[in-house]
């Protein structure tokens, strides 16, 4: 099976899922839908019969704070073991409306991984069973991983590096 | 808990997180090498090799032989040393 095979199958199947598709740097199929399309895709992508890519490898967000209404991404990386062969959704969405469908009805495995992508890129996942905090203190109040915030935390007051050679924590940048 | 049976457990895998990522935001690709180290530091020439084998398809590099050779047999001695 090829990339080409992969995308002409959803196409014929599933007409109007994909909002655009191509073949990313390291061979990989990379196709993306939109946020009313995403549950359907990948209900579609696990279930066909031919298609067969039953198992979720990863999934993650992702921050592009320059592209206007497109901020935020979530991406699935996709594995048919049977075959082995591979395919990454991507589904893109504003950062003022951070919200997808849960995954985990799908997959088991999507439990923890929304949970992390809710931790760090604050991207609420509608109808996870546990959406909560992972990795995090449980009462932190930022989305961490998202680009506006710095590598230190701005708001600590229990580091103090004058003795170091520095110039306190307050001010110092990082980029 | 029932007597000494566990009717439900929640798993908390605590605060493991060292913002690697980051960190990678703020370095040059050659010095954010020695931070995938320590993602595991029982094998950390292999996250090296995950590390640079995907630089090296987003620059399009292509690797030697030679390097290649070198590459498999320092990951085959980190695998042994790996308890």
């Amino acid at each position: 099976m090829t990339n080409e095979l992969v995308h002409a199958r959803i196409e014929q199947q599933r007409p109007g899922l994909l909002v655009g598709y191509e073949t990313a740097y390291d061979g990989m199929l990379s196709v993306e839908t939109s946020r009313e399309q995403i549950g359907a895709l990948l209900e579609f992508l696990r279930d066909d019969e031919l298609l067969q890519f039953h198992f979720l490898t990863t999934l993650c967000g992702i921050h592009f704070p320059e592209e206007k209404d497109r901020e935020l991404c979530v991406m699935y990386q996709l594995h048919n073991w049977r075959k082995n062969i591979r395919i990454r959704v991507k589904v893109f969405f504003p950062v003022e409306d951070p919200h997808l469908p849960t995954a985990t009805t799908l997959w088991a495995a999507a439990n923890w991984m929304e949970r992390e992508t809710y931790d760090f890129y604050g991207v609420r996942f509608v109808g996870h069973p546990n959406l909560t905090r992972i990795l995090n203190v449980e009462d932190l109040d930022v989305f961490p991983m998202r680009k506006e915030y710095r590598l230190e935390d701005g708001t600590r007051t229990d580091k103090d590096d004058r003795f170091l050679g520095g110039e306190g924590h307050e001010g110092r940048q990082f980029d | 808990m029932n007597g000494e049976k566990i009717v439900s457990a929640e798993p908390t895998i605590g605060y493991i997180h060292r913002a690697f990522e980051k960190l990678a935001e703020h370095r040059p690709y050659n010095q954010i090498t020695p931070i995938t180290d320590r993602l595991n530091y029982c094998s950390s020439p292999i996250n090296n090799m995950g590390w640079h084998m995907t630089v090296e398809k987003l620059a399009k590099i292509e690797v030697p032989k030679r390097a290649q050779y070198m590459r498999v047999i320092i990951m085959e001695l980190a695998l042994w040393t790996a308890p």
